[in-house]
């Protein structure tokens, strides 16, 4: 069978015989149709050629006539396609039909069969099958001269132009919209490995029952991965609509990839706008302008109360998920998971704030809320990797700045960490910071050879803690001796001796600071000094 | 178990051996079954005997584990079977169906009831509800009467628990059969499925009684018929093979199961018919004389270019004559043992008169090895697969169908009588499951009829062709 014809099981699938009904020999649907013509008596059949498709009228045949045997092996003799007649008012014998399952010679019946017609409907598709190919083209691009509304749209729309059932899946093949069953046929190991391939591009794949998959990425950037598959089952055998199918598919994505960009240019408008009056509020300060105050309240934001502000940024990016995308995945999931939030972009991230009327309520609820929130978008893409920090809560407009940079600094400690970690600003003091570098062993060992001249010559430590205090005094032997209770002589004369005794240099600034944190890890003790 | 076509004798055919679909043929003797697979081109692939030791359908299914291996079961598109255990309910009345009769003829016909002249036995064993109804068809086709459909729905509610099947005939119904298939109708809705309806439109050539008690005798043994094709097929199903089942009849042609279930009759015969048609495919040689030592009792008959020789009687069963021709059969005594001048007189007499006027004539001997009456005559021919000819008639049997009847070319041609008859022909032996690309129609014998006023003439022509194969199995030699 070659690519050029059609076969009557896909005549019939167009759907231009209303109501009819193949009582046998549906073996041979898929034999290629070489023309429709009206049929004479049965013995006519004998004169036609093979490949041909009879249609009988009431007086010619009557399926539940014995003449009907005769017409079926005749039919078989001459190599026909198939033969279209008449519904009977009772039931097509049990032997005719066991015949034509026999002979393998297609039985179909009619409700009303007006010969001529049938013959002329059929008979364009039939000398030039590229002509049915050509008006589900036509169908296709009617469709889709407008973009879908959405998914869905578009694959209900496919499918009842294509005739079978459509499915969209993301990049990580999961259902977006359309049928499962479909979906499910992306499974087999060929096809996933198509779908994985490094260059995205249209695939056919012939399955078990002579059915056919036909897989077409969505790619936005045409080198770029494909961020959706769009996939389809057809019936019987193949040959002329295989291509005209296809292209069918093509336009569908280039339909669908508009409504997709379309979407994203106002998502991004959106944040824009919401970027821009953040910054608005921010500069205005105590008193912004009776404009921008309405405009935040439109958008749901409050600017009196206790605000504690969020700030969320991307470790590590995953492949397919577009940043539009990621903004609407985490509002989804924050919402989720108790809070719901618009997000605001931001040079360095995203930001929401909650806000309360009065004091009270622990950060610890919101610190787990958005943890979860973060793990549920991270695990749903590979690869994905966000981090978060929280401000202080603090009140009024001047509040939710400082709320902001607290948030902004939080974050950035966060990003340092390596799991899914939010942290609040109270942990950034500095003395945070410090507790864990001091807690390093290899510090405390590295502090201790570089003191140990001063400990091996004053075993009383006399001589460390002059250092201590003069460094943290700021190099200043006025204030050391005040602080130690000496005379500034003695301090002098101690340092000398210091001096003397230790590997680095003071005047230089880095091993100053390095001796300065040295004899602060060495015996660490906060409850003396300032 | 020998093969000829396996020299090796591992079951595994040489490379030159298939062309298109294979089939099995089957002869279920009294004493012995034989059974051969042919392959497309009708070499004889495997042959198998064995003793006849259960009923048609367990011995049909040994024969087939036999002769058929696993790997060849999806290239064997036939099985067809030669047996009389259809019609061994002639031999024992009581074992009869009873039969409502109905007779299309009124007023015409009812001089001569049905199922007159019968032995009483018989026709007390087969006698149900009989009718005679208004209608049928005068001999240039003009209806005699309408047909009388409210007689025929009575008589279909009386025949209900009363009878085991009906037979119906119309007069003239060879000419037109509309009103025999209309009174088929409404007997079917009438009394469903379960009850067969014999028709005998299709039996041409013959008179109303002959085709009366031909559908009369049909219709008794349809019971038994029915279960005994049933059981066939399904020991063909259990075989494992998607092949047709097929029977042979007393002409040497075939007949599809469903078809046979309602003209048991059709198998009168079948063990010679098959011998005879297959030898003479053996021999190359469609004009032979056979002798045939298969059964009880020499056969001899003779086959002119494929057909059998006819005596130009019908058919009789205890006397009852049927619309079946008879085909031209001699005995000859006892197949073996003993000398003697008698015997072999008595054989080559019968050979002399089955080959009466047809010239130089081969004549064949079939029959089991050692059986062949000694002393045979100079020139008789014994083939080596001889044993198992009626197997292999039964294997490359083929459909056929004969139209015999008067055509009437008073606003027509004598010409297009001749071409309808010829098709009618075709039509029936395509119906009978021959392919009809394959389907040869034989000469058209004809006799005139001087004595009828109007211009007529009997036209007789039989068309015969090999059988057509599902399409499952053909689609594998595509």
């Amino acid at each position: 069978m070659t690519g050029s014809s059609v076969t009557l099981g896909q005549l019939l699938a167009m759907g231009l015989l209303r109501d009819h009904e193949v009582f046998g020999g549906s073996a041979g649907l898929d034999r290629p149709v070489r023309m429709v013509v009206p049929g004479g008596t049965v013995h006519t059949i004998e004169d036609l050629g093979p490949g041909t498709v009879v249609v009988f009228g009431p007086e010619q045949l009557a399926l539940d006539a014995l003449a009907a045997d005769l017409a079926i092996r005749l039919a078989h003799g001459a190599g026909l396609s198939g033969i279209i007649a008449q519904r009977p008012p009772g039931p097509v014998p049990l032997v005719t039909r066991r015949l034509a399952d026999k002979l393998a010679v297609p039985l179909v019946g009619v409700a009303a069969v007006a010969t001529a017609a049938i013959a002329a409907i059929f008979d364009p598709y039939v000398r030039a099958p590229e002509i049915a190919g050509l008006r589900m083209l036509g169908t296709t691009a009617q469709r889709f001269q407008t973009a879908p509304v959405d998914a869905a749209h578009l694959t209900r729309t496919l499918a009842q132009t294509l005739g079978g059932p459509v499915v969209l899946v993301d990049g990580e093949l999961r259902h977006l919209a359309g049928a499962d069953a479909v979906r499910e046929l992306l499974d087999r190991p060929e096809v996933r490995a198509h779908l994985a391939g490094t260059r995205p591009s249209p695939g056919t794949f012939v399955l078990d029952d002579a059915d056919t998959l036909l897989v077409h990425p969505v790619q936005l950037d045409q080198n770029g991965p494909a961020i959706s598959w769009l996939a389809t089952r057809l019936r019987t055998a193949t040959g002329a609509l295989l291509e005209p199918i296809r292209q069918s598919m093509g336009i569908a994505v280039l339909a669908y990839k508009a409504y997709v960009a379309r979407a994203t240019a106002e998502l991004e408008r959106e944040s824009r706008r919401r970027s821009l009056l953040l910054g608005e509020i921010l500069d205005q300060g105590d008193s912004p302008s009776a404009r921008t105050v309405e405009r935040a309240t439109a958008l749901g934001w409050r600017l009196a109360g206790r605000h504690t502000a969020v700030q969320m940024a991307v470790k590590a990016g995953s492949a397919t998920l577009r940043a539009g995308e990621l903004v609407g995945e985490l509002e989804e999931r924050l919402a989720e998971h108790g809070h719901p939030a618009t997000l605001v972009e931001r040079p360095d991230g995203w930001v929401f704030w909650t806000t309360v009327e009065s004091d009270g309520g622990s950060t610890a609820l919101l610190r787990d809320g958005v943890r979860s929130a973060l793990s549920a978008v991270e695990t749903a893409h590979v690869g994905l990797s966000l981090c978060a920090g929280i401000g202080a809560t603090r009140s009024g407009t001047a509040g939710l700045r400082q709320s902001l940079d607290d948030a902004r600094r939080a974050c950035l400690l966060a990003q340092t960490e390596d799991r899914a970690s939010v942290e609040h600003v109270d942990a950034v003091s500095m003395k945070r910071l410090l507790v864990g570098w001091y807690s390093s062993s290899t510090l405390r060992s590295v502090a201790a050879e570089v003191l140990n001249p001063l400990v091996a010559a004053d075993p009383t430590g006399e001589l460390v803690r002059t250092l201590r205090r003069y460094l943290d005094q700021e190099s200043s032997p006025t204030e050391t001796a005040a602080v130690l209770g000496v005379h500034r002589n003695t301090v002098m004369q101690r340092l000398d001796r210091i001096r003397a005794l230790l590997p680095v240099d003071l005047d230089d600034p880095d091993d100053r600071i390095a001796v300065h944190l040295a004899t602060r890890a060495v015996g660490v003790d906060w409850a003396d000094g300032p | 178990m020998r093969s000829v076509g396996d020299p090796a004798g591992d079951g595994i055919a040489g490379p030159a051996a298939a062309e298109g679909p294979w089939g099995v043929g089957v002869d279920i003797g009294a004493v012995r079954t034989t059974g051969v697979l042919v392959d497309g081109a009708g070499r004889v692939e495997v042959c198998h005997e064995l003793p006849t030791t259960a009923g048609p359908a367990p011995v049909l299914e040994q024969i087939l584990a036999a002769v058929v291996a696993p790997s060849r079961r999806g290239h064997v598109a036939r099985v067809v079977v030669s047996t009389s255990a259809l019609t061994v309910g002639l031999d024992s009345p009581h074992s009869l169906d009873r039969v409502a009769v109905l007779r299309i003829g009124a007023p015409a016909t009812v001089a001569v009831p049905p199922l007159t002249g019968w032995p009483p036995d018989l026709a007390a064993a087969v006698r149900g509800p009989v009718e005679i109804v208004g209608g049928g068809h005068l001999h240039d086709g003009t209806p005699l009467a309408p047909l009388d459909a409210a007689a025929v729905r009575a008589f279909a509610l009386r025949c209900a628990g009363r009878a085991s099947a009906v037979a119906v005939s119309a007069a003239g119904g060879y000419l037109d059969p509309s009103h025999e298939e209309r009174a088929t109708g409404i007997l079917a809705e009438v009394l469903g499925a379960a009850v067969p309806v014999v028709t005998s439109h299709d039996l041409g050539g013959a008179g109303l009684l002959e085709r009366e008690n031909t559908a009369v005798f049909d219709a008794a043994l349809a019971g038994a018929a029915s279960g005994c094709t049933g059981a066939l097929a399904a020991a063909v199903s259990a075989a494992g093979l998607e092949a047709d089942l097929y029977l042979m009849g007393g002409a040497g042609t075939v007949l599809p199961a469903s078809r046979v279930a309602h003209h048991a009759l059709h198998t009168v015969g079948a063990a010679h018919g098959s011998a005879r048609s297959g030898i003479a495919r053996l021999l190359g040689s469609p004009t032979l004389v056979v002798v045939d030592a298969n059964g009880t009792e020499l056969l001899v008959s003779a086959q002119v270019d494929g057909l059998p020789v006819e005596s130009g009687l019908f058919t009789e069963v205890r006397g009852v004559r049927t619309a079946l021709h008879a085909v031209r059969v001699l005995p000859a005594g006892r197949p073996s043992g003993g000398v003697g001048g008698g015997r072999w007189a008595r054989v080559r007499a019968a050979v002399h008169q089955a080959g009466a006027g047809l010239g130089p004539i081969t004549v064949a001997l079939v029959g089991p090895a050692g059986r062949s009456p000694a002393g045979a005559g100079d020139g008789w021919v014994r083939h080596p697969d001889a044993a198992v000819a009626a197997a292999y008639g039964a294997a490359t049997g083929e459909a056929s169908a004969t139209v015999d009847r008067l055509f009437w070319f008073a606003d027509g041609s004598r010409e297009e009588c001749v071409r309808a008859a010829r098709r009618a022909a075709r039509d029936g032996a395509v119906r009978a499951g021959a392919d009809p690309r394959r389907v040869r129609v034989g000469s058209v014998r004809e006799m005139m009829l001087t004595y009828v006023p109007m211009p007529c003439v009997r036209l007789r022509v039989t068309a015969t062709g090999p059988i057509v194969a599902p399409a499952t199995v053909a689609g594998r030699y595509r």
